[in-house]
């Protein structure tokens, strides 16, 4: 009889063990490839979000801090900066493209970005690849807006609809409600899997119009429209593009030493690059953590093959009185802990799966990280397999014991 | 309003403190900045004088000018400091170093060659640690000193994979190198210590 077919149904004959070893062999599968996943992708989906844009400019303060809140929407800028700074720097040689941006409203727990057109034009994501329109165009009027493919989509707009934009950031707009000036959707973006499918443009003068008179009960929206308050005075941030990199430095410091206002301005690569120093040694922590739970769930599985032997020395005895050899008996015990393994990593990669699906929103929400689905790099193969190996080593111990006594038994007299 | 600074006020405004994370005057610290683009590879190089000389004072003994002759010299050779990838074909086209002094509102500067940029260097020479310390406007005490250098180089293939660091040899009181490279496929920054002396760009 096959080997395999009758650890198999071994196997289901005790399906209630079975099932629970191969459960705690899941999660730890899960758990590795889940820690491996967030180690290879965590800065590959960052990077991914700042391809292509030279310097970031802000408010003086941390390097990462102005990272977070300008690319990753995470956190709050300590200070704006002044919209006159910014058309100075803008307009400095070697300056190809910038774009401003201004944070701090939202709609309906998206965050709402103002900037120019030309974030459309420059912007860059992934390997250089630039903002795409899946529908309409970019914002032509001051209440015009470009919803993220993500925002789109959960909350069903279309071009053409209208949104109200909240002051502040509360996730159900209680407190204040521009509702006076709601926004109409001008174009919708194509999926990029970075914070910007979850972001909705708008105009700066959108922004600005939005904070004229937000409080009077009174406002005629069409005053606002012409008026030319609407001129920005502060943004968050800006991007900057340059001619050539190697002006970069030079330009770097030009920024840092600005005379009439504190700027920082940094690469965003750099910075990035210091916040995977900072994280090292959570994602350290995060491996060991993994790795130990691998191995308890190994155990476990010792565990539960070394108390089913002690039930299963007349199921040995009946097999070897058929004719099955002692290596017959071991073959059997070490294919039901390989198989147990490989089912367990099976349900382990499903497990891993869904709870990337579930979570997968909510990482690019709060900490911009796009991980995808699937099996990537040799490494996961290699702990698969290392995992696999240690199931079928820890096999062999309960093998080595059924052959003894499958040995015992069929001399004794008992039987 | 303010008064709007032109582009040559920006780039001396040496009284503006300076940013810590740029360019702090550590002892045993050396940042290379280095970009790519264009088949042009440019390095600039910064080091507290200590780290290379070992005092940061006015040099006063011919032992102590000799150093820094010596320490110019040998920035004035990039071969010493760093290892390019011979595939890459990089030709040194313009190569400046100086020691540099720094004092709360003059800057002194030796310059062993200067070819041009006038404002370049100035706006460098503002930006090193002055709050830091407090200075005192003696040669001889308190202010800092640096060696600056700026390598220009032609190369024929900018796809530079690794550059190998010798200066930790060269000058055994350097600890750490801070590097932040601009490259054609991303930025990269990193520290490098003399265990390991290769920059990685990807």
């Amino acid at each position: 009889m096959n080997l395999l077919r009758l650890a198999w149904k071994s196997l289901l004959n005790r399906r209630s063990t079975v099932l629970l070893t191969m459960l705690t062999i899941a999660v730890s599968v899960a758990l590795l490839l889940g820690v491996e996943k967030v180690r290879a992708h965590a800065r590959q989906s960052f990077a991914n979000t700042v391809s292509g844009t030279d310097l970031i400019v802000g408010a003086r303060s941390g390097s990462v801090q102005l990272l977070l809140y300008s690319v990753f929407r995470i956190g709050n800028a300590t200070n704006n900066i002044s919209w006159d700074s910014y058309q100075e720097i803008a307009a400095l040689p070697g300056v190809r493209w910038a774009i401003p941006i201004s944070l701090g409203d939202s709609h309906r727990g998206y965050r709402v970005v103002g900037t120019t057109r030309d974030y459309f034009e420059h912007f860059r994501y992934a390997n250089k690849r630039r903002l795409e329109f899946s529908a309409g165009q970019a914002f032509q009027d001051t209440y015009d807006a470009v919803l993220g493919a993500e925002v789109a989509r959960q909350l069903g707009y279309q071009s053409g609809d209208r949104l109200i934009v909240t002051h502040g950031l509360g996730a159900d707009g209680l407190a204040a409600d521009h509702s006076d000036k709601p926004f109409a959707v001008s174009g919708v973006l194509a999926p990029t899997g970075t914070p910007v499918d979850r972001s909705v443009h708008v105009s700066l003068a959108g922004i600005e119009a939005i904070h004229i008179n937000w409080n009077k009960v009174e406002t005629d929206p069409t005053l606002a429209r012409s008026s030319s308050d609407l001129r920005p005075r502060a943004i968050t941030a800006f991007m900057l593009g340059l001619d050539s990199r190697l002006l970069a430095f030079k330009l770097q410091r030009e920024i840092n030493q600005y005379a009439s206002e504190p700027l920082l301005a940094i690469f965003p690569g750099v910075a990035l690059q210091e916040l995977w120093d900072l994280m090292r040694v959570a994602e350290q922590a995060l491996g060991i953590i993994s790795l130990l739970v691998a191995a308890a769930a190994m155990v476990g599985l010792l565990a539960v093959s070394l108390a089913a032997l002690n039930e299963r020395r007349r199921e040995m005895a009946i097999l070897r009185s058929v004719g099955a050899s002692h290596l017959h008996v071991m073959g059997l015990l070490i294919s039901e802990s390989a198989l147990l393994t490989a089912f367990g990593i099976g349900l382990g990669m499903v497990l891993q799966s869904a709870v990337l699906l579930v979570l997968q929103p909510w990482l690019v929400d709060r900490f911009g990280l796009f991980l995808p689905f699937g099996l990537h790099g040799a490494r996961e193969w290699a702990m698969l397999g290392g995992l696999l190996l240690a199931g079928i080593l820890v096999g062999l111990f309960p093998a080595w014991l059924g052959y003894r006594n499958s040995l015992a038994d069929g001399l004794s007299t008992r039987l | 309003m303010l008064k709007k600074p032109t582009l040559v006020a920006l780039a001396f405004a040496c009284s503006t403190p300076a940013i810590a994370q740029q360019s702090a005057h550590v002892h045993g610290f050396v940042s290379i900045n280095l970009a790519i683009d264009d088949e042009k590879l440019q390095i600039e190089f910064v080091s507290p004088a200590e780290s290379i000389v070992g005092f940061e004072y006015e040099p006063s003994t011919a032992t102590e000018r000799k150093a820094v002759v010596d320490a110019i010299a040998l920035l004035r050779n990039p071969a010493k400091l760093f290892v390019l990838p011979a595939g890459a074909g990089c030709e040194l086209h313009e190569v400046e170093a100086e020691r540099h002094v720094e004092d709360d509102h003059e800057e002194h500067a030796e310059h062993e060659e200067h070819k041009e940029h006038e404002e370049d260097e100035h706006a460098k020479h503002g930006e090193d640690g002055e709050d830091e310390h407090a200075h005192e406007d003696s040669g001889v005490g308190e202010s800092h000193s640096e060696f600056h250098a700026h390598y220009h180089f032609d190369c024929k293939n900018t796809v530079i994979e690794t550059i190998e660091l010798r200066l930790f040899e060269t000058w055994p009181r350097i600890e750490e190198v801070r590097v932040q490279a601009l490259t054609p496929r991303g930025q990269v920054g990193d520290n490098i210590g003399a265990s390991d002396p290769v920059i990685r760009l990807q």
